[in-house]
């Protein structure tokens, strides 16, 4: 079969309605006597509440309710449900929502807000991961032994520790002894750092007079968030009623259970009204959830041949106030410490630690970003300690497919991937030895890589479903459960749908790109961890054949030949012995209809679903078989660095995955662009900043710096290396999180590489670099201010 | 101003757009003490959106036809203080004779913002992130200041007396920007930030040269920028560039008592303005 589609580039279907400003989000959704919420917030990092009066807010004209914690008895979470829908007895970081006012109109809302007065009472607040450790730190959940816990999870009650994962494989200890072992020790940090979508949260709910519960929210994971709503609150799942618009971002802020409980609550408190929350971007990066500050402390042993004997590490997360999302970041940055390298011993303890600061909870990479930062700088330091190109010693570690073992005792598969080729195509793309002069004789010029592999971190049971429609013209609705965010899996699922039909790609609808209804859809686990194309594109594929069965069988009936005869492609069931024997699809679409009106078959809808096979929980050290795919992928950087100022100018990126087949170039593309920005911002500027009583002191996109237009690197190389994975959709695997994993560690690899600084903790603004070079490498910066102060100025007649 | 509000809502005023000056500098007496001027409203908003200031009333300038023009005459050019960023940078008169107010107004907010910065809205916010005070300062520039009451003309350089505070009185507002040079100048505005676009500077360096007249301006380092002529640089007409480049640095470094804040230290802010100013100096001399 000659592909039409499939490898070809195609834009996301939903670009118009994009670049019109024309696509409908659930910002855009309003029901005519639609009331407004706005959140009252602690002041406090850890106080109780004594006393909430509500008198004066609802004086202002047009408040119609003010509700408490009290009205909410409820616990959420996804694996613990250590979460309030508002804060009940007490607060536990400064944001944490306390109440909520209801009011005819926003600014009736927002002067309402303003006059609910809470008393508090005080609490030590714990503010550090270290201080939250301490035997005698105040307790932040003293009823962490009650909440509800997901298989898998270990939360240590009595304590500030959400969750422990532990990883063992072999024997750390006894390797470190070994003769010839050369050890580097480094703790890393990252700071905790917000999601940014550019579409806050926000939720419409309505809670009807027949007690459904109708909510248009901005989610990604529609099934998800009614599953753990009706959980919580006791409704059977099929009260609830999601409708997820596209998203405008997601980024796994937008997984799990977001703000849809307290909306829906508030609906039905009113009266049954609809009821709107939007955040504003204050709020977003004050009273929701961000990515958890990260905490390395790692010892790493090589023997003088660069092989990789031993890993330990203690990762600490700070989750913040609630940790129901991050407990699983914890275990995943744990179970897959060890990376793309066959590490014979491994020692990991990962813990998710409660601090009196803003929650925590997914986002892109899912532990990766995380433990790649420390594993991948680990690599570089070794590589320079023993006088091993950085290459050379990750060429010397790689899994081999077919061959290794993990440190959670799974195989890697022999279809798994090729990290060799990917490590190759890096080099040749990159050539990290040949380095060109700078712009600027104090300037510096470096190169740098980092490889990474990740799979999806899903439950065992994380499944998938998708229906194929037929309609009377031949043209194909589709229903997937994925949620659509501008990630570009609902096009890719279009273009698989044409290619297996040999329709035009116009005749296919994928009906999620204007909304994905928990009504109508089928079940998708989570739009997650870079899952929706290889679980939604296993479960598209089958439906596919299934719905391809039914025509098969009516038009062997049609042609009078047998059923293994028929053969459905190119818009065209036909006979393969006899192949002038053909009729267009659209023939069978409704059943055949003979010109007498006989009617063979009925009208064709296809079922498929997918679950992971034989996956399992791990066990208590960290061993089992968890993972469907992995992904390996490679970053690399060159830079130069302004050795007077520390600013650092990327100047030329290129990122390389093993994808197994890309069904759509463009957007794969798409992803390592926008991944490799994304990556690019964490690197160099995004940080949220606590003030010393723990708050946020930066929630604004002017000091919360995000990369605009004019920070983008300007050469961005995209190499797709296609080593089919036997069970993915057309080989496929996912690419969507891993792309900004690598490109943190490219760059302090490259800094490292070319001026022998270390930088240990993102992000490396140019002051931090700067710091670090006059601590490290004073010579460099002396060197650079006599050739810039005092030599090369070209003599010119001054007047 | 640290932007934290969790508000969309602006507090509630009442708004006047007059079309004459006069109308304006009357709302404005009028409601003294109650009243705000708005030419871009970009720092405006925020405040009010803080709920930092409550305004009662809200004159908007931008209606006013006569502070929006740029003129050129042979003792300088003239700018109406409703003047925007990007008017600035698309004006000939400005772009082939300010090189370094055009310079300076590319860096005023984003690209999208610089439709709505006003040039006299940026300097009379009295804010260390200005990046038309460094520039003008650099030009010795004067600002034609009005009440209903009549009119006076500083310099530049006396408009912020403290951290986001003015000499302008409640009642007063900058109507135009009078640089004294109409053509002959070089001059350059550099600026250090921590990323490419909008982000608050941590150094901002203008510098200018006309004949044998030098001046380099050094802002966002401290509640006023630092102003620097060739008699306080000492520099030598007849001694070499990088004679002069090498003292002026130093002078500049012992001179300069930088702010530390959650931008930049005080050590790093010294270092970089030294760096930049002679990057500027470079940039006019001809000498990069």
């Amino acid at each position: 079969m000659s592909n039409k589609y499939v490898g070809k580039e195609v834009p996301q279907a939903d670009s118009w309605l994009k670049v019109t400003g024309t696509l409908k989000y659930a910002f855009d959704t309003f029901f005519p006597g639609t009331l407004y919420a706005k959140l009252v917030t602690s002041k406090y990092p850890h106080a109780k509440i004594k006393n909430i009066d509500v008198s004066e807010a609802l004086k202002v004209k047009g408040v119609i309710k003010v509700a408490t914690g009290k009205d909410f008895p409820y616990r959420l979470g996804l694996y613990l449900s250590d979460r309030d829908v508002l804060a009940v007895d007490k607060v536990r970081w400064i944001g944490h929502p306390v109440a909520a006012v209801i009011a005819d109109s926003l600014e009736a809302a927002e002067e309402g807000a303003e006059k609910v007065k809470v008393d508090y009472e005080p609490l030590e607040p714990v503010l550090t991961v270290e201080r939250a450790l301490e035997k005698d730190a105040p307790l932040i959940h003293e009823k962490l032994g009650e909440y509800r816990v997901f298989p898998g999870f270990h939360p240590i009650p009595g304590t500030n520790i959400a969750n422990l994962f532990e990883l063992k494989h072999g024997d750390v200890e006894k390797a470190f002894q070994e003769d010839d072992v050369v050890i580097i020790e480094e703790t890393y940090r990252l700071p905790q750092i917000s999601h940014v979508t550019m579409e806050t949260q926000n939720v419409l709910a309505w809670w009807r007079f027949d007690d459904y519960v109708e909510l248009w929210t901005s989610i990604q994971s529609p099934f998800a968030t009614r599953f753990l709503m009706a959980d919580a609150i006791g409704l059977p799942v099929n009260r609830i009623i999601v409708h997820a618009p596209p998203a405008g971002g997601g980024f796994g802020l937008k997984a799990g259970l977001g703000w849809e409980p307290l909306v829906a609550l508030l609906s039905k408190l009113v009266g049954r009204k609809p009821v709107k929350l939007v955040l504003s971007r204050a709020e977003q990066m004050t009273s929701a959830p961000v990515r958890d500050g990260f905490i390395a402390k790692v010892k790493a042993g090589f023997k003088r041949d660069g092989r990789f004997v031993a890993y330990q590490a203690d990762f600490y997360l700070d989750a913040g106030a609630y940790a129901d999302y991050t407990i699983n970041v914890a275990r995943t940055a744990g179970y897959s410490a060890d990376g793309a390298y066959d590490v014979p011993n491994v020692h990991v303890k990962s813990y998710a630690v409660y601090t009196n600061k803003i929650p925590t909870t997914a986002m892109r990479g899912f532990g990766h970003p995380e433990n790649h930062w420390a594993l991948e700088l680990t690599l570089d330091r070794a590589a320079s300690v023993l006088g091993i190109d950085p290459v050379e010693i990750r060429r010397r570690n790689l899994l081999k497919p077919g061959e290794s073992v993990r440190a959670t005792g799974e195989r890697v598969r022999e279809d798994e991937g090729d990290p060799q080729k990917v490590l190759s195509v890096l080099a040749q793309a990159l050539e990290p030895d040949h380095v060109d002069r700078p712009s600027e004789p104090w300037k510096v010029r470096a190169k740098g890589i980092a490889l990474l592999v990740k799979a999806p971190s899903q439950p065992p049971n994380a499944g998938s479903s998708a229906v194929v429609k037929l309609n009377e013209d031949g043209t194909i609705d589709v229903l997937t459960g994925n949620g659509s965010m501008g990630q570009g899996t609902p096009t890719s699922l279009a273009v698989i749908v044409a290619e297996e039909f040999g329709i035009p790609l116009e005749k296919v609808k994928i009906n999620q790109l204007e909304m994905v209804s928990t009504d109508t859809n089928p079940y998708t686990w989570q739009t997650v961890g870079s899952r929706g194309l290889f679980s939604d594109g296993i479960a598209l594929l089958r439906a596919i054949e299934d719905a391809k069965n039914q025509i098969k069988d009516t038009a062997s009936r049609v042609f009078k030949v047998p059923v293994s005869d028929v053969e459905v492609s190119d818009g065209y069931a036909f006979s393969k012995s006899h192949p002038w024997i053909r009729k267009e699809i659209k023939e069978f679409a409704m059943g055949y209809t003979y010109p007498d009106g006989t009617t063979v078959g009925s009208p064709v809808i296809g079922r498929g679903s997918y679950a992971p096979v034989l996956n399992t929980f791990l066990d208590a050290s960290g061993h089992g078989s968890n993972t469907v795919f992995h992904t390996y992928g490679g970053t690399g950087v060159e830079l130069e660095i302004d050795l007077l100022t520390g600013e650092v100018k990327v100047l030329r990126a290129i990122q390389v995955y093993d994808i197994g087949k890309a069904i759509d170039p463009l957007l794969v593309k798409g992803q390592m662009d926008g991944g490799f920005i994304m990556g690019l911002g964490s690197a160099l500027y995004e940080e949220l900043k606590f003030g010393e009583d723990g708050r946020v002191i930066n929630p604004n996109l002017i000091n919360y710096y995000v990369p605009h237009f004019e920070d983008m690197t300007a050469s961005m190389e995209s190499y797709m290396i296609e080593t089919p994975q036997k069970d993915g959709p057309l080989g496929a695997r996912g690419v969507g999180e891993h792309v900004m994993v690598g490109v943190a560690p490219a760059i302090a690899n490259a800094i490292l590489r070319a001026t022998g600084v270390k930088i240990n903790q993102l992000p490396i603004t140019a002051e931090k670099l700067w710091k670090a070079i006059k601590e490290q490498k004073p010579e460099l910066i002396e060197k650079a201010q006599k050739l810039f102060f005092e030599e090369g100025i070209k003599e010119v007649q001054q007047v | 101003m640290s932007f934290t509000t969790p508000y969309f809502t602006l507090p509630k005023f009442t708004y006047f757009k007059p079309k004459k000056l006069e109308d304006a500098l009357s709302l404005l007496r009028q409601y003294k003490g109650k009243a705000k001027v708005m030419a871009g409203g970009i720092m405006l908003v925020n405040l009010m959106k803080e709920r930092q200031i409550f305004p009662e009333y809200v004159i908007d300038i931008k209606g006013i036809d006569e502070l929006k023009k740029i003129s050129k005459t042979e003792n300088g050019i003239k700018i109406g203080s409703a003047v925007t960023a990007i008017e600035l940078q698309n004006s000939l008169i400005v772009r082939d004779n300010l090189p370094a107010l055009a310079k300076a107004a590319s860096y005023m907010g984003d690209r999208t913002l610089q439709h709505t910065v006003t040039i006299g809205g940026n300097i009379s916010v009295g804010m260390p992130s200005t990046d038309g005070l460094p520039a003008l300062m650099s030009m010795d520039s004067l600002l034609r200041i009005k009440s209903q009451d009549g009119e006076r003309t500083i310099p530049a350089s006396e408009l912020v007396i403290g951290l986001g505070r003015t000499s302008l009185k409640d009642d007063e507002m900058i109507t135009e920007i009078i640089v004294p040079y109409s053509s002959g100048l070089k001059g350059t505005y550099l600026k250090l930030i921590n990323a490419s676009e909008v982000a608050i500077a941590t150094v901002a360096v203008s510098a200018l040269l006309k004949e044998r007249k030098l001046s380099v301006v050094i802002g966002a380092i401290a509640p006023r920028p630092y102003y620097f002529d060739h008699k306080s640089l000492q520099w030598k007409w007849e001694a070499s560039l990088s004679e002069n480049l090498k003292n002026a640095s130093e002078i500049i470094g012992s001179n300069v008592k930088p702010m530390s804040d959650a931008v930049a230290s005080s050590e790093y802010r010294k270092e970089v303005s030294k760096v930049l100013a002679v990057r500027a100096l470079k940039e006019v001399f001809g000498g990069a």
